[in-house]
C-alpha cells in the first residue's frame, strides 16, 4: 500500500513543473497552453487522490466539471491565438510586448 | 424537494439569452436594435422579479445556493449596473460600426456567471461561477478581432487567467482534502472545531493555510490587487473602452462579495493568518497603484492604476475584521463602481480624430469647447480623489475610520497620505482640461442628458451619503444573521 503523501508529491511535482513550465517558456503560446493542461492534470490527481482517501465521490464528480471546463477553456485560448496569428502572422511569447509601459 | 422556483432571476436570463442568441439571427441587420431592446428588458425585468419576490427568494433554506437579501441586493446592483453599461456599450459600437450582438450576448454568459458566483455556498458552484465569467471576459476582450492590441490583451489575460484558475483549483482541492467538504458550511464548522490558537503547528491548521493562500492569490488576481495586477494596465489598454468599462466595474463586485464571503464567514475562524496576507496586498496595491499611475500619459492605463489604487483601499477595509469595516467595505466596492461606470462611459463617448479617446492630452482645453461636459468630468474626477461634499470622501472616510476603531493608527495615516498622493494625477487631468490649449477635433458621440443625470445622482448620493449607508448596513447585517 502506497502512503497518500507519496501520491500528494507526485501531483505537487506535476503542478511546479507545469508552471515552470509556463514562466520559463520564452518561445511558444501553444506550450504553455500544453503546460495548462498539466497544471490542471495535476489537480484533477489531487482530487482523485482525496476522494478516494475520504472514500467520498464529490471529489472525483469535481474532476469531470475540471475536464469539461478546461476543455472549454483551451478552446477559447485556441480561438484567441488564430486572432492573435493573423494579426501579428507569429505566436512567439517574445513577440507580445506591444502593450508595455 | 428541489424547488426550481429559488433560481428564477437566473432562470429569466438564462432563457432570455437563449432566445434572443436564436432571434437574433434571423434578424435582418436594420433590425438588430430589437435584440438590444429585449437584452435591456429582461436585465431590467430580472432585477425587478428579484426585487419584487426579495421575501419568498429570502426563505431559500438550500446549503448549496443562497438567495438571501445579501446576494440579492448585489444582483439587482449587478443588473442595474450592467444596463448602463450596455448603454454606453451599444452607443459606442454603433458610432464605430462594429456592432455586434454577440458582444452583449458573451456579457450575459459573464453576468450569470457572477450570479452564481454571488450566490453560491459550495466551492465547486464557485469555481463554476468564476470560469464562466472568465471565459466570457476572454471572448470579450478579443471582441475587436482586427486590433492587434486588443488580441495581445486577450492572450496576456488569457495565460494569467488561466493560471489563476489553476491556483483556485489547487487551493479547493487541498480544502476538499483535509475538510472532506465543499460546503461553506461544513468547512467553517471543521475550521470552527479545529481549536487554532492550540495547536498552530497541526499538520491541519498549516495545510488549511496553505490553501488558503493558493485561494487568496487567486482571488486577488481576479480583483487586480497589487502583486497580481501586472494583467490591469494592459488589458485595459488594449480592449476597447467599452469593455474596460465592464472589465473594471461588475466583476469587481461578484469578487468582493466571494472575498467578503470566504474571509469573513468561511474562514473567519484563520483571521489572525489572512489579515496580515490582506494588509500586505492592500498597501503594495495603494502604493503601486498611486505612484506608477503618477507616469502614466494613457488615460486608460492611468485609470487602470487607479483601479488598483482603489482595491487597494477596498482590501484595507477588508483586512479589520469587524463589522463596521466590512460595511466601509461594501460602501467602497459600491462607490468604486458607481464612479468608475461614469467616469469609463464619459469617456467612451468622446471622440478624437475619429477613434477614441486614449491620451490625457486629447482632452487639452475641453472647458471651451464644451463646458457642461468638462463640469461632468470635474465632479467625477473630484469624487475619485475624495473632495467632501462628494461620494469618494465618504467611501475614504468609512474605511479610515473602521481602521482607527480598531487602533490601527500608522495604517491609516498611510492612506490618507496615500490618497494626497493619488489626488496629484486626477488633478492633472483636471488642469488639461481647464488650462491647457484647445483641440478641436473633440467630437462628443451622443447627447450628454444621461451621462449628465447619471453625473448629478452621483452628487446627490453624495450629498446623502446615507442611502448607500444604509444599504450596506442592512446587507452586511443580513450576511452575519444568516
Amino acid at each position: 500500500m502506497i502512503p497518500m503523501s507519496h501520491y500528494l508529491i507526485v501531483s505537487s511535482i506535476l503542478f511546479s513543473i507545469s508552471l515552470a513550465g509556463i514562466f520559463l517558456n520564452r518561445k511558444n503560446i501553444i506550450i504553455m497552453l500544453m503546460s495548462l493542461e498539466l497544471m490542471f492534470l495535476s489537480i484533477n490527481f489531487n482530487f482523485i487522490i482525496f476522494g478516494n482517501y475520504l472514500n467520498d465521490l464529490t471529489g472525483q464528480i469535481f474532476v469531470f466539471f475540471i475536464l469539461t471546463v478546461v476543455a472549454a477553456e483551451s478552446a477559447i485560448g485556441l480561438a484567441i491565438i488564430v486572432v492573435l496569428y493573423r494579426n501579428k502572422q507569429s505566436i512567439n511569447v517574445q513577440d507580445i510586448a506591444r502593450l508595455k509601459g | 424537494m428541489i424547488n426550481y422556483l429559488y433560481i428564477f432571476p437566473e432562470i429569466i436570463i438564462t432563457s432570455a439569452l437563449c432566445f434572443i442568441v436564436v432571434l437574433d439571427l434571423f434578424l435582418p441587420s436594420r433590425l438588430k436594435y430589437i435584440s438590444y431592446y429585449l437584452i435591456q428588458f429582461s436585465l431590467l425585468f430580472c432585477a425587478y422579479y428579484i426585487y419584487s419576490h426579495s421575501n419568498y427568494l429570502g426563505s431559500n433554506v438550500s446549503e448549496l445556493y443562497n438567495t438571501g437579501v445579501f446576494s440579492n441586493i448585489f444582483k439587482i446592483f449587478i443588473l442595474l449596473s450592467l444596463t448602463i453599461i450596455f448603454y454606453y456599450t451599444s452607443v459606442f459600437l454603433n458610432y464605430f460600426n462594429i456592432y455586434k450582438t454577440e458582444y452583449f450576448l458573451i456579457t450575459i454568459f459573464g453576468l450569470l456567471g457572477m450570479m452564481i458566483m454571488i450566490s453560491s455556498e459550495n466551492l465547486l458552484l464557485l469555481y463554476l461561477g468564476i470560469e464562466l465569467l472568465s471565459l466570457s471576459l476572454y471572448s470579450v476582450i478579443a471582441f475587436n478581432r482586427n486590433s492587434l492590441f486588443s488580441s495581445e490583451a486577450a492572450v496576456k489575460y488569457y495565460i494569467l487567467g488561466a493560471i489563476s484558475s489553476g491556483f483556485l483549483l489547487f487551493g479547493i482541492s487541498l480544502i476538499y482534502g483535509l475538510t472532506g467538504s465543499l460546503l461553506f458550511n461544513e468547512i467553517f464548522i471543521h475550521i470552527a472545531s479545529l481549536n487554532i490558537s492550540n495547536n498552530i503547528d497541526s499538520v491541519q491548521v498549516i495545510g488549511l493555510l496553505f490553501a488558503l493562500i493558493f485561494i487568496l492569490i487567486s482571488l486577488s488576481f481576479k480583483f487586480g490587487a497589487a502583486p497580481f495586477h501586472m494583467w490591469i494596465p494592459d488589458v485595459y489598454h488594449g480592449s476597447i473602452i467599452t469593455t474596460t468599462l465592464l472589465l473594471s466595474t461588475i466583476p469587481k463586485i461578484a469578487v468582493f462579495v466571494i472575498f467578503i464571503k470566504l474571509l469573513a464567514i468561511v474562514f473567519s475562524g484563520l483571521f489572525l493568518f489572512w489579515s496580515d496576507m490582506i494588509i500586505i496586498l492592500s498597501v503594495l496595491s495603494i502604493l503601486i497603484g498611486n505612484i506608477i499611475a503618477i507616469s502614466q500619459t494613457n488615460i486608460k492605463r492611468m485609470l487602470a492604476y487607479s483601479t488598483i489604487a482603489n482595491i487597494g483601499f477596498i482590501l484595507l477595509g477588508l483586512s479589520v475584521g469587524s463589522v463596521i469595516a466590512y460595511k466601509a467595505a461594501m460602501f467602497y466596492t459600491l462607490t468604486y463602481v458607481i464612479t468608475t461606470i461614469a467616469v469609463f462611459g464619459l469617456l467612451s463617448q468622446l471622440v478624437y480624430k475619429s477613434k477614441p479617446v486614449e491620451n490625457i492630452s486629447d482632452l487639452g482645453g475641453l472647458n471651451s469647447s464644451n463646458p457642461f461636459l468638462a463640469f461632468l468630468l470635474m465632479v467625477i474626477l473630484l469624487s475619485y480623489i475624495g473632495i467632501p461634499p462628494l461620494l469618494g470622501f465618504h467611501a475614504k472616510l468609512f474605511i479610515i475610520q473602521s481602521l482607527v476603531e480598531s487602533n490601527n493608527i500608522p495604517l491609516s495615516i498611510f492612506a490618507v497620505l496615500m490618497t494626497v498622493i493619488g489626488s496629484f494625477y486626477y488633478l492633472r487631468v483636471i488642469k488639461v482640461i481647464y488650462f491647457d490649449e484647445l483641440k478641436d477635433e473633440l467630437l462628443i458621440t451622443s447627447k450628454l442628458y444621461f451621462t449628465g443625470t447619471y453625473v448629478i445622482g452621483l452628487m446627490l448620493l453624495g450629498l446623502f451619503p446615507d442611502i448607500l449607508g444604509q444599504l450596506s448596513q442592512y446587507s452586511i447585517s443580513n450576511l452575519f444573521n444568516t
